[in-house]
C-alpha cells in the first residue's frame, strides 16, 4: 500500500518532470558545480591576466555558491505549493488523514533534504575547503532550514507566481549577509546577525580557524534560523486560513 | 490614447504585485554598495548591477506575467476590444522600461555616477532593456507553465551572455560580436572606459537591428500562439 507521502512524492516528480523543473532543479545546483570544479582554472586565469591572486577568496566564493542551490529548491517548492494553493490541492488534502500540517510538513522537508544533499556534494565533490565532517554536518542542518525558510518566505507573502518572483528578488537580499561576514571588518556587521546566513558564514570561518566559536555559531546559528522558520510558518498558516 | 491606457494598467499591475517596492530596496542596497567600493570598481559593479539585474528586470517577470494572463484568459478577452497586438506589446515591454529606468536614475544619482558618454549610456541602456523584456516576450508566448520558460529563456539567456568573459578579460572572441549582450555591455560600460567611436556605433547598429529582429519574430509568434492560438 501506498504511503502518503509516497503519493505526494510521486505527485511531484510527475509535476517536476512533466514542466522541465527538472531540468532546473538539477541544471542549476550541477551548474554550480560544474563552476567550482573549474575554479582553480579561474583562479589562474586572473593570477596570469591580472596579476591578482584570487585565492584567498575561495572560502567566500564556496560557501556563496553552496547555498545557491538551497534558494533554487526554495523557489521551486515555492511554485509548487503555489500552484497547488492555485488548485485547491491544499484545501482537500486538509480533510484527508494527511491533513494541511502533514502536507506542509513533506513540502517542506524536500528542499531541506535536497539543499543539505547537494551541500554536501558540493563541499566534498569539489574539495575546494577542507571542512571537518562534523562541522559540515552542522552547517548542513543550517542550510537544510534555509531553504524551508525560503520556500515559505516566498508562499507566506505571495497571492501567485508573480509576486512569488517578485519576493524571490527579496529574499536574496538575506545572502547578503556573507559577503558582510567576509569583508566588512568592523563589529558593526553584527547588525546582519539575524539573517540566517550570517550564521553559515561565521561557521565556515570559524571551521577554517578551528575556533570554539564555531560550537557558538551552531547552536545561536539554528536558534535563529528556527525562530524565522517558526515566524514564516505562522504567517503562511494565517493567510492560509 | 489606448497604448497609454494599457501601459497605465501594465504599471499598476506591477505596483500591485509588490515590483516596486522589491525594486525600491534593491535601488537603496545598491547605492549603498557602490558608494562604499574603492573608487575603481564603482564603474565595472555599476555596469554589471545594470546588465544582470536592473536593464534585465522585464526578462525576469514577463513570463510569469503573460502566464498568469493567459491562465485567466485575459489576452484572448483584451483581443477582441480594440487593443491592438503590437499596442499589448508596447505597453508590456515600455512598463518594464519605465521601472528599469527609474531604478537606473536613482542608482545612478545616489552613487554620483556620470561622465561625458552619457548619451551612449542612456540609450544603452534604454535599447537593452527593451531587448531584455522582447527576450521574455518571445520565449513566453508558448511557455507552458513558469518553470518551462525558465528553462528555455535561462538556457538561451545564458548563452547570450557569455560576452560578459570578455567583459571580464577572461577570453574573447570574434562571435561575440555577433550577440546583443556585447553591444549592451559596451555602451553600459563607456562611462568607466574608453571605447572608440566606431566601437560605440558598432553597439549601437547592433543593438537596434536586435531590436527590430527581436519585435518582428515577438509579435509573429503572438500573432500565432497567443492571439490566435490553435
Amino acid at each position: 500500500m501506498k504511503t502518503p507521502v509516497t503519493v505526494l512524492a510521486l505527485g511531484d516528480l510527475k509535476l517536476i518532470v512533466r514542466d522541465s523543473t527538472l531540468v532546473m532543479a538539477v541544471f542549476g545546483p550541477l551548474a554550480i558545480t560544474i563552476l567550482l570544479f573549474f575554479l582553480p582554472v579561474i583562479e589562474s586565469l586572473i593570477q596570469t591576466k591580472f596579476s591578482f591572486d584570487p585565492s584567498p577568496y575561495r572560502l567566500f566564493i564556496v560557501s556563496f555558491l553552496s547555498l545557491i542551490p538551497g534558494m533554487l529548491f526554495a523557489m521551486i517548492y515555492g511554485f509548487i505549493i503555489l500552484d497547488e494553493r492555485d488548485e485547491d490541492v491544499i484545501d482537500f488534502i486538509s480533510i484527508t488523514p494527511l491533513r494541511k500540517e502533514g502536507y506542509l510538513t513533506y513540502k517542506l522537508i524536500m528542499p531541506m533534504l535536497l539543499s543539505a544533499g547537494f551541500f554536501l556534494f558540493i563541499i566534498y565533490a569539489t574539495a575546494l575547503v577542507q571542512l571537518n565532517p562534523i562541522h559540515a554536518m552542522g552547517i548542513a542542518i543550517m542550510v537544510a532550514i534555509e531553504a524551508a525558510i525560503g520556500t515559505l518566505f516566498l508562499v507566506a507573502f505571495s497571492e501567485n507566481k508573480v509576486e512569488d518572483l517578485a519576493f524571490s528578488k527579496l529574499l536574496g537580499i538575506m545572502y547578503l549577509a556573507i559577503p558582510l561576514v567576509f569583508f566588512w571588518n568592523s563589529s558593526w556587521h553584527w547588525l546582519s546577525a539575524f539573517l540566517p546566513p550570517f550564521w553559515i558564514a561565521k561557521a565556515f570561518v570559524h571551521s577554517q580557524t578551528s575556533s570554539i566559536w564555531i560550537w557558538g555559531d551552531f547552536f545561536l546559528g539554528t536558534a535563529v534560523h528556527l525562530f524565522v522558520l517558526q515566524y514564516f510558518l505562522r504567517v503562511f498558516l494565517r493567510r492560509q486560513n | 490614447m489606448r497604448l497609454l491606457a494599457a501601459m497605465g494598467q501594465d504599471i499598476r499591475f506591477q505596483f500591485r504585485h509588490g515590483f516596486y517596492y522589491a525594486y525600491a530596496v534593491l535601488t537603496i542596497l545598491y547605492i549603498i554598495v557602490l558608494r562604499l567600493l574603492p573608487d575603481a570598481m564603482v564603474h565595472p559593479a555599476l555596469t554589471l548591477i545594470l546588465f544582470t539585474d536592473i536593464c534585465a528586470l522585464g526578462f525576469f517577470f514577463i513570463g510569469a506575467i503573460i502566464l498568469l494572463e493567459r491562465g485567466q484568459n485575459l489576452t484572448q478577452s483584451l483581443f477582441v476590444t480594440p487593443l491592438r497586438l503590437h499596442e499589448y506589446l508596447l505597453a508590456k515591454t515600455l512598463s518594464f522600461l519605465f521601472l528599469s529606468f527609474i531604478s537606473a536614475l536613482l542608482i545612478m544619482l545616489g552613487a554620483s555616477v556620470g561622465g561625458q558618454d552619457l548619451m551612449w549610456f542612456i540609450f544603452g541602456a534604454i535599447i537593452s532593456a527593451l531587448i531584455y523584456t522582447l527576450f521574455g516576450l518571445f520565449f513566453a508566448a508558448r511557455a507552458r507553465h513558469v518553470n518551462d520558460y525558465f528553462v528555455k529563456a535561462l538556457g538561451v539567456g545564458l548563452l547570450i551572455s557569455l560576452p560578459i568573459f570578455a567583459y571580464l578579460r577572461l577570453f574573447d572572441t570574434p562571435i561575440f560580436y555577433v550577440f546583443p549582450t556585447r553591444a549592451t555591455l559596451i555602451l553600459l560600460d563607456v562611462l568607466g572606459a574608453d571605447y572608440t567611436f566606431s566601437e560605440k556605433i558598432f553597439s549601437v547598429t547592433s543593438l537596434l537591428i536586435w531590436f527590430f529582429l527581436l519585435s518582428g519574430l515577438t509579435y509573429q509568434r503572438f500573432d500565432k500562439h497567443v492571439r490566435h492560438p490553435a
